[in-house]
């Protein structure tokens, strides 16, 4: 008798005592349910996270910053920052010369520094603003939409411009919503200086992804903020700007690149170009963070909780199979007779042992299958419900999350695997009781 | 002269060896069958036919004594190699058929070809023969309660013969019956004496139908103390057969 044999007596089996079967796989039933919701609800958490750092430019992009080593047993009431000399400053120059160096991959150099903030007064209206010296991809990496005519270049950067982009609210109340493209607009920075700037584009503002939807600012007293290049901007206002230079920029990886690997690449890269070698450190230089490194410690984390919380819920599994178990004997008891006929035909210990053992085997397999379904279903509705509820607990992060569930493949089949183990463990003491009757005894018993 | 398809000397069955409560149910069987024989075993019950059956079933060991099945000796093989000597070489009818209850007749009739490691269609092909061979070839597909006390054990007669055993060993297969039926069932034996050329063993209390046999042994108190030839077997079977 081979295994196909088996496992059709058993589903006939099943079939024919529906009830009791499924009452034996509902221990089954819950514990591998149990498991497959956490470690769906865990596995759904963790690409919701991924899901939505990408959205808000997450794992692309590497920040950078200008750094100066403070070092442990630092005695504030002395210590001084080392003053950061004039060489040591980060110019346009060196984000070019980056990029030139790394063309396959580096995206964009994001630079984002502001230079005041105040009123404009046009002939046809006035809009708060505040100025950015910026560069190309800007609007890409803080989820901003050009509407009409076009962002920054490079080029606008490397050949100082004097070309800005403005918001769709600065064109409401400034432009009186007319189309502003091509006209030139006049900026007064701190300093007293007039900037005569050609507007080039015109972005949509998003509260959310400016990250201001908190201020209950009314629309128009909003300050938007209008996109200059750098270059342009810095050599055109005072000082107090550009003491520091580029303290701080965002590189954004092209697709495929390792953020967390090209971040060091960074970090040497600057040492060596800018640096002399000495590390940031050691003195001034330029330091990283990066989102992917952050997210695979997140990741991480969830990951210990999913499991630690995923092999309690096993637990319940033991006693599923316990159950098991038991209705194994008691239909040991009640195919006594059955037994009996069995080896009077012929049937030897092993194969009275291998119908029982598979019995309890395709139980706790079928009991496993109807769990992953059930914990695929909760782990579903119950990772939606908690996005709601998230969502509705804040609207800012309506648009930042990015639900999306996704059952663990690893943990289904684990747990299909760990059924059939359970099957077969509690199984066995049954199976073995079974083949041990001798035959005249088993179709004597009435 | 033919060769003995069972051969027993001097078989002794105890239960309880050694303890206080031993008990000696066989004192010294000396049974030969030859093949094509049909024998019956009589004996009112507590005589020990059913456990003289049981050894000759191989079902259970002699704890004394030689059983020669097929030149093979019995007493000293495995629990495995029993299994497979009962499955080849014995077909069993008991009386109260022992058919699976949830289980199709054809399915049924298909049990030891299963345990003889038959593929699927094979073993079908050769049950549905078996089972037109007692004539219940359109109940195949009837479980064994919707079927009637004859036609059960005419299924069973059917699956005793499916791995065209060396002896049949018939255990009351009347008892459960009417005596209409019964006598049915009966014919279907002589028939698989007389066409088929069966070796049959039947173990039985009634007088009756053991003297429509070949050889009657009647067995008292763990002895057979009698044997001679059944007054009707010659007008059932006739035709010089025996």
């Amino acid at each position: 008798m081979n295994t196909k044999e088996s496992i059709r007596l058993s589903l006939e089996n099943i079939r024919v005592n529906k009830m009791r079967s499924i009452l034996t796989m509902l221990g089954i039933i819950i514990g591998i349910s149990a498991v497959i919701t956490i470690t769906t609800i865990g596995n759904s958490l963790k690409s919701t996270i991924s899901k939505s750092m990408n959205s808000i430019g997450g794992v692309n992009s590497i920040t950078c910053y200008m750094t100066a080593d403070v070092p442990d047993d630092v005695d504030w009431e002395t210590f001084e920052y080392p003053e950061q000399t004039e060489e040591e400053n980060l110019t346009w120059t060196d984000m070019s010369g980056f990029m030139d160096a790394h063309p396959d991959e580096v995206e964009h150099v994001v630079i984002n520094s502001e230079f005041g903030s105040g009123k404009v007064t046009t002939d046809t209206g006035e809009a708060n603003v505040s100025l950015l010296g910026t560069s190309d991809g800007y609007l890409d990496m803080n989820n901003l939409k050009l509407i009409s005519g076009r962002e920054l270049k490079k080029q606008d950067n490397d050949e100082t411009k004097s070309v800005c982009v403005v918001s769709d609210l600065f064109v409401k109340y400034a432009c009186d919503g007319k189309n502003p493209l091509g006209k030139m607009i006049e900026l007064e920075v701190d300093g007293g200086n007039v900037l005569r700037v050609y507007v080039v584009g015109v972005y949509h503002y998003d509260a959310n992804a400016m990250g201001t939807a908190t201020s209950k600012k009314s629309e128009k007293e909003i300050a938007t903020g209008i996109l200059l290049p750098y270059t342009y901007i810095s050599d055109n206002s005072g000082d107090e700007y550009n003491s520091w230079g580029i303290d701080y920029f965002t590189i954004v990886t092209k697709d495929g690149i390792n953020a967390t690997d090209f971040a060091q690449e960074t970090k040497d890269y600057f040492k060596q170009a800018k640096y002399n070698g000495v590390d940031a450190s050691e003195a001034f230089g330029v330091d990283t963070y990066d989102m992917a490194s952050e997210l695979s410690e997140i990741t991480k984390i969830l990951d210990v909780v999913t499991i630690a919380i995923a092999i309690i819920a096993s637990i319940s599994l033991i006693v599923g199979g316990v159950g098991v178990m038991n209705i194994m004997l008691v239909s040991v008891v009640e195919r006594t007779r059955e037994i009996g006929i069995r080896k009077a035909l012929g049937a030897q210990k092993k194969n009275i042992h291998m119908q029982f053992l598979t019995e309890a085997t395709v139980i706790c397999l079928i009991g496993g299958l109807i769990g992953v379904v059930i914990g695929v279903f909760n782990g579903f509705l119950l990772s939606v419900i908690g996005g709601q509820v998230i969502t509705n607990m804040d609207a800012e992060m309506k648009s930042m999350i990015q639900l999306s569930v996704s059952p663990s493949i690893p943990a289904i089949l684990i747990s299909l695997v760990f059924s059939v183990l359970v099957g077969v463990i509690f199984g066995s003491y049954p199976a073995k009781r079974a083949a041990a009757l001798s035959p005249i005894e088993a179709l004597r018993y009435e | 002269m033919k060769t003995p398809v069972i051969d027993m000397t001097h078989i002794i069955k105890r239960y309880y060896e050694g303890q206080e409560n031993e008990l000696e149910i066989l004192h010294g069987i000396d049974l030969k069958v030859y093949e094509g024989e049909f024998v019956s075993v009589v004996g009112e019950s507590g005589s020990g036919k059913s456990t003289l059956m049981n050894i000759i079933g191989a079902l259970d060991r002699p704890t004394e004594g030689d059983y020669l099945l097929n030149g093979q000796n019995v007493g000293e093989l495995d629990d495995e190699s029993l299994s497979i000597i009962r499955n080849q070489k014995i077909g069993f009818v008991f009386q109260s058929f022992y058919l699976m209850p949830r289980i199709s007749a054809v399915r049924n009739v298909e049990v030891p070809l299963l345990y003889a490691g038959i593929s699927e269609k094979e073993r079908h092909r050769r049950a549905m023969e078996q089972l037109s061979m007692v004539g219940m070839e359109e109940r195949a597909d009837h479980k064994p309660s919707e079927l009637s006390g004859g036609q059960n054990q005419r299924v069973a007669i059917a699956r005793a013969m499916i791995n065209n055993p060396s002896i049949i060993l018939a255990d009351e297969p009347t008892g459960a019956l009417d005596s209409k039926t019964g006598h049915l069932v009966m014919d279907l034996f002589h028939k698989l004496h007389k066409e088929y050329h069966k070796t049959i063993v039947l173990i039985t209390h009634s007088q009756e139908l053991a003297e429509e046999t070949e050889r009657i042994l009647t067995i008292s108190d763990g002895m057979i103390i009698s044997e001679r030839r059944g007054k009707r077997f010659d007008e059932i079977e006739g035709e010089g057969k025996a």
